[in-house]
């Protein structure tokens, strides 16, 4: 067809195009007639064009389809294929597209039944562990639902390619809207069905659940008549660990959801809550009824559409009057002036149905607390959002209670509540602004203590979500007493429900750990992983992550009580799970994999371990953005690797790293930022310097005694490291101090016989020997080896080294020469067989036993011993280093007893200056040595 | 050399009449684009509202620091619709081929009829309609690229092309029109040339 036309045609036809687009009917067609007269050609294509000009082909709309269906084709290739196999089930066939997966139809096949379900597969190429983490989310959220009328969820996994999937009922039926006009339902059969419909959505939101994505395509209605509500792919829990990231949630609010449904609080990207759906609900009704949309959206611009849901009221339904209020009361702008739960909009068209008088426009509390809260704005930081969480659980609490009668009592009591808490922030009771965010959560318990007639549900949570403030606040022993409250309560007046319970069992457990009530701890969790186990066991683990999570806070509290073997264990059971529930790539998976890793690495096994802190490392690395605490946690874990392969340069950096890293992550004055300090100088006094190992560990120090105050474990690390830098400085009191004040904690928060017990004995037998009071420091050496010897057992662990160094030291110092002897030999031949080759720790030993061998007159093998030593510690130190010098000044000593002193002349002159400008009193018998021979130099 | 000050060099040397300005740039934005895109499908229910407008202007955001004068927005968004008409326009014929050709050995043809909604034939025919409006009315046709590819608003086309804000709404309005008529009459002869095919 010839469409072009001349230009000067061309020119004329936009000439009158324009003026006759602003004309309208008669005074359009007159205007044609006059401009056009003579040029029928020209009339034809202008009265086409201004057709088209009202017309509905939308350009937008076709290039948006075609976007979409390029960016889908990009992810197919990697689908399971119609055929093929997911876990037990065969694929039959694909059932279309949804949320962020495609969902196929296949079946369970295994001789015993069959059975046909739905498998939605996330398929996702570019997976990043936030969506990743989306999906299992919708994965738990489902298999927390258990309604006749949501799609009920079967099975998860991952496929093999890595894309998590999950199984669901099947579920044959048709779109709400496309069920009732074929089945051509009457207005009241449209109602009753959407009874239903929101009776589904209340469930899920007293099970702390929004829909937010609801639309016909996800309301499914079987040939029976009942609705199943599909599609939680963009589903949001309000579970009290996920409201503090609310925000975060909503992002790109615009492009979740289909415009036709959406509520103006997600097309502004507000806070999305239980009152979303209601709105939704309002809207699908809207539809259903009158068979238009509330709001009309022409346009496909962004801002247009944003402009017409969040402004253009909703044409009134013409329904009835009670009607047309309950569809234009669900529809409210603002959220807060809507039905306050969806079970409250099922109650009001119950009324309808029955006849009675409707709710709608009574004023609900929550409008009435958002009000509130608009007059009294906060600052910004910890209690916006701590208000934030509790604003959140007021809410949620409103939605447990679907009788009107409750609703109100329960919205009152929770107002009062709230308004409590805001009241301490009233400056009219002249506390002016500043208040912190403890004194408001200890107002708000002091409330609660007030309120002695609550609902139960009511303060069971609100125990919950305070115990669980509390503990992020560092007040544990306060969180533990409303986390307990809340168990009590909850036996004794709520029905028994274990999940629930194990829940708050599980953060009581995390409180139990954060004291280092380790027994305790594991108590708990073992209960809450065997409720989990009977809710969501299967053969191949379970299908729910929170037994994963469970396992692996199992395996942490072994570990904090050195049994390790437990601990591989139970991580290894939790990691197998994780990666099977959410994959390789999930952040609690890697954390699992970082944690195993160190186990192994305790245990002994660091080759072993390596892999694991690489895979960490190289997943972590390769996150964009990167996730910064994750990362400086992979260095750190390599860092104390290097550190235990000897590999002390390696090691440095690997800690410089890390410590960047943390600062950038956590800022200055962190519990991290200080743990990584410590680490950092504990690697650099065996690097020789520490100067600098002295001024992080003092600053590591000042920051945990601020945070934790003394007897916290994160202190004592902090301790070992500052006394270690003390005693290579020759501060030997004051370094005594710190292993004192350290080893008092530790005895307070773990077993005798533990490995940070030793560990600070055999510190405590270093600073003693360094200041020369030997039966001391043998007292406590010996109490050091043993209680590592029945931590580790006879075998012998990598760790036992140095404590046998000191204890070979000491017992030579006092003279004990066979005994040493004996010991040094036996601790030798074990090392050999349990270190690699070249490592340091042999080093020292070898000295010490070289030593006692020396003074036993047995100078033969005592230098071999000390070449072997020096040849170790030179290339692991460097010969700047003092604990190089003193091999090789004892080298030195030795080969110059035996008359072969130009050679001991030589190492004389290499170590001397070292040695000497050391100030660790470990060395004072070679440097009291080197001060009575001054060397050749001189001497010549 | 930072993104953002190389594609505002880039920019800089394109609007002054540099060819192979344009070879560099598109690299650049084809790749962000692209990124931008998975991530959408990606993240959920990109088939109901995805708006390739706000993929160039995220594109924008993306690659672009927030200093950047305003003149270089406007060149970058152009730049960024050609990319996007492409992108879409190759997306289109290859997913024709695929339904034609072998590709679809994967699943079966229904189901790559359910996957891939007939869509890259409106596409392409609208593709082809703006390039019919170009040999009638070039700037009518980049008006269209610019907004419904770039997402430029009546004011930054208005920079873009160096015209007045009335004439680039007038534009618009016919070009529209034009189009949609164009569209519908393509459909109709299709539908009927299908019919005659028995299909």
């Amino acid at each position: 067809m010839r469409t072009l036309i001349s230009p000067e045609d061309w020119a004329r036809l936009q000439e009158i195009f324009d003026a006759a687009a602003d004309l309208q009917g008669v005074a359009r067609g007159a205007f044609l007639d006059e401009k056009c007269a003579g040029a029928p050609d020209l009339r034809l294509r202008i009265d086409s064009l201004l057709t088209s000009l009202d017309g509905n082909t939308r350009v937008g709309g076709v290039v948006g389809s075609a976007a979409a269906a390029a960016i889908e084709s990009s992810i197919q290739s990697e689908l399971p294929v119609i055929g093929s196999r997911l876990g037990d089930y065969r694929v039959t066939g694909i059932l279309g597209r949804g949320g962020m997966g495609i969902v196929f139809r296949a079946i369970r096949d295994d001789k015993e039944y069959q059975k046909e379900v739905a498998i939605k597969v996330a398929a996702l190429t570019w997976f990043t562990p936030d969506l990743h983490q989306r999906f299992v989310r919708e994965r738990q959220i489902l298999a927390n639902l258990d309604h006749p009328n949501i799609a009920r969820l079967i099975d998860g996994g991952t496929t093999p390619e890595g894309m998590p999937f999950v199984v669901m009922e099947f579920v044959a039926g048709q779109p709400i809207d496309a069920y009732c006009s074929t089945k051509g339902l009457d207005r009241r059969q449209r109602i009753e069905l959407m009874i239903l419909v929101a009776h589904a959505v209340d469930f899920a939101h007293r099970h702390f659940v929004v829909h937010r994505d609801l639309k016909p395509d996800n309301i499914l209605v079987a040939e029976d008549g009942s609705p199943k509500l599909l599609d939680f792919g963009i589903a949001k829990a309000l579970d009290p660990d996920d409201s503090a990231l609310a925000g975060s949630h909503t992002i790109d609010a615009m492009r979740l959801m289909t415009p036709d449904y959406a509520s103006p609080e997600q097309v502004r990207g507000g806070a999305i809550t239980t009152a979303t759906d209601v709105y939704q609900l309002g809207a699908l009704l809207y539809v259903l009824l009158t068979g238009r949309h509330p709001i009309h959206l022409t346009t496909g611009t962004f801002g247009s559409l944003e402009r017409a849901i969040c402004e253009a009221e909703p044409a009134r339904p013409d329904l009835d009057p009670d009607l047309d209020r309950i569809l234009l009361h669900a529809l409210e702008k603002e959220p807060a002036r809507r039905y306050a739960s969806a079970g409250a909009l099922a109650d009001d068209l119950d009324r309808y149905l029955g006849g009675y008088a409707v709710l709608a426009h009574a004023p609900t509390w929550r409008y009435l607390a958002a009000k509130f809260v608009r007059r009294h704005r906060l600052g910004v930081g910890t209690i916006a959002l701590i208000l934030l969480l509790l604003v959140a659980f007021a809410a949620e609490m409103t939605i447990l209670a679907h009788r009107a009668a409750q609703q109100a009592r329960i919205a009152n009591e929770t107002t009062d509540f709230l308004v409590g808490l805001f009241e301490a922030n009233d400056p009219a009771q002249g506390r002016g602004d500043k208040i912190t965010a403890r004194e408001l959560l200890d107002k708000g318990s002091a409330n609660l203590d007030r309120a002695g007639e609550q609902d139960p549900v009511v303060q069971v949570r609100l125990l919950d979500s305070m115990g669980t403030i509390y503990n992020t606040l560092g007040a544990s022993d306060k969180a533990r007493e409303m986390l307990e409250r809340s168990l009590r309560l909850r036996l004794a007046r709520l029905p028994r429900d274990d999940v629930a319970e194990s829940d708050t069992l599980a953060r009581l457990a995390d409180v139990e750990t954060d004291l280092s009530h380790y027994d305790s701890a594991i108590q708990l969790n073992m209960q809450a992983l065997a409720a989990y186990r009977r809710r969501f066991g299967s053969p191949f683990g379970g299908s729910d992550e929170r037994i994963a999570l469970r396992l692996s806070k199992i395996s942490s509290n072994y570990w904090e009580q050195d049994k390790m073997p437990q601990a591989e264990a139970f991580e290894r059971e939790a990691l197998a799970l994780s990666t099977r529930l959410v994959g390789r790539h999930d952040a609690r998976t890697l954390e699992m994999i970082g944690d195993l890793g160190t186990i192994v690495d305790l245990e002994g096994k660091a080759l072993d371990a390596e892999p694991y802190y690489r895979e960490f490392l190289a997943a972590e690395q390769a996150q964009s953005p990167p996730n910064l605490p994750d990362l400086g946690l992979a260095w750190n874990y390599l860092g104390w690797l290097h550190y235990r392969l000897g590999r002390f340069a390696e090691s440095e950096q690997e800690m410089r790293n890390a410590l960047a890293l943390r600062i950038q992550a956590y800022g200055d004055q962190h519990p991290v930022t200080a743990g990584a300090r410590s680490s950092l100088a504990y690697i650099l006094l065996n690097r020789g310097k520490a100067d600098e190992a002295l001024a992080l560990a003092s600053e590591a120090k000042s920051t945990d005694l601020k945070l934790y105050g003394l007897s916290h474990r994160e202190t004592t690390f902090a301790e070992d490291s500052l006394g270690l830098a003390l005693l290579a400085k020759g501060r030997t009191a004051e370094a005594r101090q710190e292993f004192q004040s350290a080893l008092r904690a530790r005895l307070a928060l773990f077993p005798p016989d533990h490995m940070q017990t030793g560990k600070t004995w055999m510190f405590l037998a270093m600073a003693d020997f360094a200041a020369g009071d030997l039966p001391m420091a043998a007292e406590e050496s010996r109490k050091s080896v043993d209680i590592m010897q029945r931590v580790y057992g006879p075998h012998g662990h990598p760790q036992l080294a140095e404590f046998d160094a000191v204890l070979l030291e000491t017992l030579t110092a006092q003279g004990k020469l066979e005994e040493a002897q004996e010991f040094g030999a036996a601790s030798v031949a074990k090392l050999r067989s349990i270190l690699p080759p070249g490592n340091p720790r042999l080093a020292a030993v070898e000295s010490g036993w070289a030593w006692a061998l020396y003074k036993g007159h047995k100078l033969d093998n005592a230098i071999a011993l000390l070449r072997d030593a020096l040849l170790i510690d030179e290339q692991t130190y460097g010969p700047t280093l003092a604990q190089t010098a003193q091999v090789g000044v004892r080298l030195a000593i030795c080969l110059k007893s035996e008359g072969r002193t130009e050679e001991a002349n030589s190492l004389f002159g290499r170590y001397r200056g070292a040695l000497l400008g050391s100030a660790n009193g470990s060395y004072d018998e070679e440097r009291k040595w080197l001060s009575a021979h001054p060397g050749p130099a001189k001497a010549s | 050399m930072e993104p953002a000050s190389n594609i505002t060099r880039l920019l800089r040397a394109w609007h002054s009449g540099d060819p192979d300005a344009m070879d560099e740039l598109m690299p650049l934005v084809y790749e962000q684009l692209r990124a931008l895109a998975s991530r959408y499908m990606h993240q959920e229910h990109a088939g109901h509202t995805l708006s390739p407008t706000a993929l160039v202007h995220e594109a924008y955001l993306k690659l672009l620091s927030a200093e950047t004068p305003w003149e270089d927005r406007v060149h970058f968004m152009a730049i960024a619709a050609i990319t996007m008409r492409r992108i879409l326009v190759d997306h289109a014929r290859s997913s024709l081929r695929v339904k034609r050709g072998s590709g679809a050995e994967r699943v079966s043809l229904d189901d790559v009829i359910l996957l891939q909604r007939p869509r890259s034939i409106d596409f392409l025919a609208l593709d082809e309609a703006i390039s019919r409006l170009s040999l009638q009315d070039a700037r009518k046709a980049k008006l269209i690229e610019l907004s419904y590819f770039g997402g430029l608003n009546c004011e930054e086309a208005a920079a873009a092309m160096e015209i007045s804000s009335a004439t680039v709404n007038r534009d618009l309005k016919l070009a529209k029109a034009w189009l949609r008529q164009e569209l519908s009459v393509l459909t109709s002869a299709q539908k009927a040339q299908s019919r005659m095919n028995g299909g």
